[in-house]
């Protein structure tokens, strides 16, 4: 069913709330369970509020997403084993995604979204988000894959070199 | 009137790739070749956890080899030489000198530190020894393959084919058999997608043609069945015009044979295109490159290098259920 009169507050973790239309949100598992959950008459009630589990920065992120993919088909196709590709995002999406590389924390937004995906239970979004994460790792160094997940190596060199002598064998 | 619906907040400050949801890690993993999960082993101890605990996701082909290498001693012949295991997966290939457990028991580990499963379209195991079958088992231990090709070019090789087909019945096989087989084996393989039997121009027993006709679903032989009448020609296209599935068979004959076969029909050298010879239609008369097709009921046959006077030829017979 499709409700494009009904519209929903999504309050945030950090007491900022958004009204969105059900046409966004019927992309979300979280929300539409959400308002199963409190029984509302669509009819009766022309708006329900839903507290959701993502920061108001985030948000904005993920409603400008579900803006652009309010008429994707649903539901939303179920991943196969084969399904492996990441070099299939659409251009729109990219853009988007690089309008963070931008920001001074942008791998903190990727991962804010991505979580907010998971959390939300938004299919495209979170398939896309993990396939630009997987593209970024993809190919690089082990220094520019620290680098760019911003972690610290926290081996002794001679686990390192156990390792190395352990990846040697498929390097040949 | 509204009502709301609470959940838990995100503390988006302290996040890393490890607070990310376990979903969210396997999707990532799975799309990262296995270069890349050897290099994510020497990120940090937690990436080195996480690529052993994750999936490595699909890949279209892999195979494990073993052969042992033959060293020349003049006119005496040759003897075994080194014997060499070859694993290949996705972009990674290994190949080491098999020279005893401790080799083994390093790529065994290896490959639990590299994923906790992984996914082929098309897996080819080719073993030779039974002292290898052992790893062979437990290094796909895991795998999920939708199908399994076995290389044979002996009855030990068959032997070991036939224990692993056991431990993966959910497989789809297929078997290239390079050199004649004993036959008790050849009659216990499970149904098989695919069989090719390369007996060069041999023949097989006309029981066995039809055991392993009534089991696999392709077949392609370069041997002929021993005496092969014309009522087994006739068999033949009956069961596989008979199959609800997609049949195809090859095998090679001689030109006698398919001169009594199609002589038993009324077909001759005069007989047209598109003339109805009994139960047998010609679609296409013999033309300049040698070829014929027949149809019996719904088995198309395509009948290649036939002629009717030379003596000494043996052409191929393709029958299916679904040609044209």
């Amino acid at each position: 069913r499709i409700y494009p009169l009904m519209r929903v507050t999504l309050t945030t973790s950090d007491g900022a709330s958004v009204t969105v239309s059900r046409q966004l949100t019927k992309h979300s598992g979280f929300i539409e369970k959400a308002i199963t959950d409190m029984a509302v008459d669509d009819n009766a009630v022309p708006l329900s509020a839903v507290a959701v589990d993502v920061d108001d920065a985030t948000l904005k992120l993920v409603i400008e997403w579900l803006t652009e993919h309010r008429d994707d088909a649903l539901p939303y196709p179920e991943k196969t084993d084969e399904e492996r590709r990441a070099d299939d995002i659409p251009a729109w999406d990219q853009a988007f995604v690089q309008k963070w590389d931008t920001k001074e924390d942008q791998q903190q937004t990727l991962y804010a979204v991505i979580t907010a995906a998971d959390k939300l239970d938004i299919k495209g979004l979170l398939d896309m988000t993990c396939k630009t994460l997987a593209n970024k790792i993809n190919g690089k160094t082990v220094e520019e894959m620290r680098e760019i997940l911003q972690l610290e190596c926290d081996f002794t060199e001679e686990e390192l070199a156990e390792i190395r002598k352990e990846n040697a064998w498929c390097e040949n | 009137s509204s009502r709301t619906f609470s959940s838990l907040s995100i503390n988006r400050s302290a996040m890393d790739i490890f607070s990310l949801p376990a979903d969210c890690h396997r999707e990532i993993m799975r799309r990262l070749t296995l270069k890349d999960r050897l290099r994510l082993r020497l990120v940090c101890r937690a990436f080195e956890a996480l690529v052993a605990e994750t999936n490595a996701g699909w890949f279209e082909t892999g195979s494990i080899k073993r052969w042992t290498t033959k060293i020349r001693r003049g006119r005496r012949g040759s003897v075994d030489g080194e014997s060499r295991l070859i694993v290949r997966m996705d972009d990674l290939e290994v190949n080491i000198a098999e020279d005893g457990e401790y080799r083994l028991n390093r790529l065994l580990q290896l490959r639990t530190r590299l994923f906790a499963g992984i996914s082929f379209d098309y897996f080819e195991i080719r073993v030779n020894s039974m002292d290898t079958l052992d790893f062979v088992i437990k290094f796909i231990t895991n795998f999920k393959i939708k199908n399994l090709h076995f290389g044979v070019d002996s009855d030990i090789e068959l032997e070991i084919s036939l224990l692993i087909m056991a431990l993966f019945p959910r497989c789809s096989f297929t078997i290239t058999i390079d050199s004649h087989a004993d036959s008790n084996k050849l009659n216990s393989l499970p149904p098989m997608e695919t069989i090719k039997l390369f007996y060069g121009c041999a023949q097989i027993s006309t029981e066995l043609f039809f055991k392993l006709l009534s089991t696999h679903k392709h077949m392609l032989l370069t041997c002929e069945p021993v005496s092969f009448t014309s009522q087994e020609w006739t068999r033949a296209m009956q069961i596989i015009s008979d199959d609800p599935r997609t049949r195809e068979v090859r095998l090679i004959a001689h030109r006698l044979t398919i001169q009594s076969w199609l002589l038993n029909f009324r077909i001759t050298q005069a007989t047209k295109a598109r003339q109805a010879c009994d139960d047998v239609n010609v679609t296409h008369a013999l033309n300049d490159e040698k070829e014929m097709r027949l149809r019996y009921k719904n088995c198309w046959v395509r009948i290649s290098d036939f002629d009717w006077s030379n003596d000494f030829c043996h052409s191929t017979v393709a029958m299916s259920n679904s040609m044209e």
